[in-house]
């Protein structure tokens, strides 16, 4: 009788630290990776000025956000863009792009954003939209800002992007303006040419693997 | 040698006009690359993938109607050849 109660003891604990450990699995944070093996991930911008319009795009996109389906609220992360990968069509603009007098590509290698905030979220499905709060950094300066961002929560979806995975993923788009004269990007000159706002495009997949 | 300097000029002029139109005619500046897209098929996002092609723009127009002015002017350095009156 007390050897088969201590088994049953034994057993209840097995399945209660399982649930526990199960449960804890789900509710925690997933780790999302934004380095993109496919190298889709990319932030475009477009320069409008009165004489020139200037779009290009920058694929070099790293970093980590933790998400959890469950609180969207709590996610924090950062974003990390490449200086040397962003790219104009132009070649001569390219190299001008990177010189000391705009992005300085050699000084400076990373501009990124880092989430604090999320607030004003709705969800729908696995879909959350909301604004992030969150430090951008470009340069020497780094400035608060608030930027719409729409959220896709893409449950088991790894494999079918990468073969032989499997996990989750987040997909995150987010449109906002910044003023390159705010981030000591050639600030004040040639705003005929260059306009002073970059309007920026996000798009990025962050791959959560199990 | 008066009309061979005007030759080139004309012949400049309508390789550079031609090269354009045939290059889709781009009004903004030249490019070195252009900008494939080209959708994730699960997540939906367009990626940018430059592909190394020249695509000549206004600047090159400008710089090839200069050449051509440049051999137009050169042609007036030489005189044209006198006929001999009997």
């Amino acid at each position: 009788m007390i050897p088969s109660l201590t088994k049953m003891k034994t057993n209840v604990f097995s399945v209660a630290a399982l649930a526990a450990l199960t449960l804890s699995a789900v509710a925690a944070p997933q780790s999302f990776d934004f380095k993109d093996p496919k190298g889709v991930n990319n932030a475009a911008f477009k320069l409008d000025a009165p004489l020139e319009a200037i779009s290009g795009s920058a694929n070099g996109i790293t970093g980590k956000i933790l998400f959890d389906p469950e609180k969207p609220a709590d996610t924090r992360g950062k974003i990390v863009i490449a200086s040397s990968s962003i790219t104009v069509p132009n070649a001569m603009m390219n190299s001008h792009l990177h010189g000391e007098k705009w992005i300085h590509a050699a000084k400076y290698p990373e501009l990124s954003f880092e989430v604090k905030a999320l607030r004003n979220l709705k969800t729908s499905g696995d879909v959350t939209t909301g604004e992030a709060v969150g430090s951008f950094t470009c340069k020497d300066v780094s400035k608060e800002l608030i930027i719409p961002v729409k959220m896709s929560y893409l449950k088991d979806k790894l494999g079918n992007r990468v073969p032989n995975m499997k996990g989750d993923l987040l997909v995150i788009r987010s449109n906002f303006t910044i003023k390159r004269s705010e981030f000591n990007i050639n600030p004040g000159q040639a705003e005929d040419k260059v306009s002073d706002e970059i309007e920026l495009a996000l798009s990025i997949a962050g791959a959560a693997a199990r | 040698m008066r009309n061979l300097f005007r030759m080139l000029s004309l012949a400049t002029l309508l390789l550079a006009a031609g090269v354009w139109v045939l290059t889709g005619a781009n009004r903004g500046w030249t490019k070195n690359s252009i900008p494939l897209k080209s959708a994730d098929p699960v997540t939906g996002i367009e990626g940018v993938v430059y592909e190394r092609k020249f695509v000549p723009g206004m600047d090159f127009l400008a710089a090839s109607g200069t050449v051509a002015a440049i051999f137009a002017g050169a042609s007036f350095l030489f005189q044209t050849r006198k006929t001999k009156s009997k």
